[in-house]
């Protein structure tokens, strides 16, 4: 049986060259991509397209990506979205405290997106 | 013009440090007071706050006070001198405390529990005075002439600085408790558009009041805990074309004839890179006229 819905990866991001960067390498291989530049526009596209998936940034302007990612925790309309966190900020705190706020995984900027790969298809599949 | 100037209660980070080698830098741990003409802002009610307190009411003289506190985070040394802040007491006073949800909890709350019945006799609640929380995020916003902006900086956890913009085009920054990005996370693209925008932040200010507690050999073992080398700060500072920048955050080991040390130091790297800023270690109760 084939499916022809995409697997939909939203992007929460400030930094455009990285939106840029994780756009062009997600929808290459096969996933369907849309961004928000910051948490308050990437809560309201998680509401309406309620993505497989969020990679979600922290240092924004505007809310912190802990807020977002609480925010979206406690929507019941988003149960099925993982979230992944895609920060510079690499310290032990904020991976604990991701986790505390419901996110299902942390990976640290900047990465070989390769490792950016396998953690998406760990966590929504191959595209 | 209005008098601006800018009062260091506490220049201490971590943990207070008095003692012997501290006197002349003070043990205190953060709280600065910007003084617009008879407006007062706070950054972070460390133990400094609360001699503060005491000259806030002397210089009242029986009026009633207000004024604006703004919390960077709500880590120990940030917040611990809140208790003793005797303004708070007072009925007729007036305080706006601002700050940013922190790990899955409002400002509020968090600041609230320190005060909870198990650490402390009085609760926020049983102090006397109006006191407002104002939760804010990083978008920017006035308190009467005075335009207030804000950046997440890098540190565990959630931590804002500040930036007041006077009339007359004069300045504060309060960055504390950032530590650069490049020297966090190696350097790359990324990093380096992380610096400059906080580098944007403080882009001339008049003064600009920085995290510097660590030397180089501390840093190789500190990295990560949140905090600058001050070579860093000193870098930050020139490339961002500041009039003024005080070293800050100081390290609770370091004495005031290190401090004396890195004072010179710092200047002499800020002046052979051609900045014309004059950089210091910032000292508990000196005040600095814009
Ligand atoms: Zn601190
Ligand atoms: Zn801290």
């Amino acid at each position: 049986m084939t499916s022809s819905k995409k697997i939909q990866v939203l992007v929460i991001d400030d930094d455009e060259a990285m939106i840029e960067l994780l756009e062009g390498c997600l929808s290459k291989i096969g996933y369907e991509v849309t961004t928000a530049p910051d948490g308050l526009k990437g809560i309201n596209a998680a509401e309406k397209m309620k993505p497989d998936l969020v990679i979600l940034d922290l240092l924004m302007p505007g809310m912190h990506g802990f807020d977002v990612c609480q925010k979206m925790r406690e929507n019941p309309n988003l149960l099925d979205t993982k979230i992944l966190i895609s920060s510079g900020k690499g310290y032990a705190v904020d991976v604990k405290a991701a986790k505390l706020l419901g996110a299902d995984d942390y990976i640290v900027k900047p990465y070989e997106i390769q490792i950016l790969f396998d953690q998406v298809e760990a966590l929504v599949g191959k595209p | 013009m209005t008098p601006l100037s800018v009062r260091f209660w506490g220049t201490r980070g971590s943990i207070p440090a008095p003692g012997r080698s501290t006197l002349k830098y003070g043990g205190n741990t953060s709280c600065v007071e910007v003084r617009f003409g008879d407006e007062v802002f706070i950054f972070d009610s460390g133990t400094g706050i609360r001699e503060l307190g005491l000259d806030l009411i002397k210089r009242a003289d029986g009026a009633a006070q207000r004024g604006h506190v703004f919390i960077g985070h709500t880590h120990w040394d940030h917040i611990q001198g809140f208790p003793f802040f005797v303004p708070a007491y007072l009925p007729k006073n007036k305080y706006t405390i601002h700050s940013v949800k922190s790990i899955g909890e409002s400002f509020e709350t968090i600041f609230r529990r320190q005060m909870g019945i198990n650490y402390f006799p009085v609760e926020v609640g049983d102090m006397s005075s109006q006191l407002d929380f104002n939760h804010i995020d990083t978008s920017p916003f006035e308190i009467g002439d005075v335009k207030v902006k804000t950046s997440f900086t890098n540190h565990p956890g959630v931590n804002l600085a500040y930036r007041l913009d006077f009339e007359g085009s004069r300045s504060v920054v309060y960055l504390t408790d950032h530590e650069n990005h490049a020297s966090f996370s190696g350097d790359s693209e990324l990093a380096r558009r992380q610096d400059r925008a906080i580098e944007d932040f403080c882009r001339g200010a008049d003064l600009v009041i920085v995290d510097s507690q660590y030397t180089e050999e501390e840093y190789e073992l500190k990295k990560g805990w949140g905090h600058s080398r001050w070579k860093d700060s000193v870098a930050l500072g020139v490339a961002a074309e500041v009039k003024n920048l005080a070293l800050f955050h100081h390290d609770p080991t370091r004495t005031d004839d290190a401090l004396d040390a890195i004072s010179s130091e710092a200047q002499k790297i800020a002046t052979a890179a051609g900045s014309s800023a004059k950089v210091f270690c910032a000292q508990e109760s000196k005040e600095h006229v814009l």
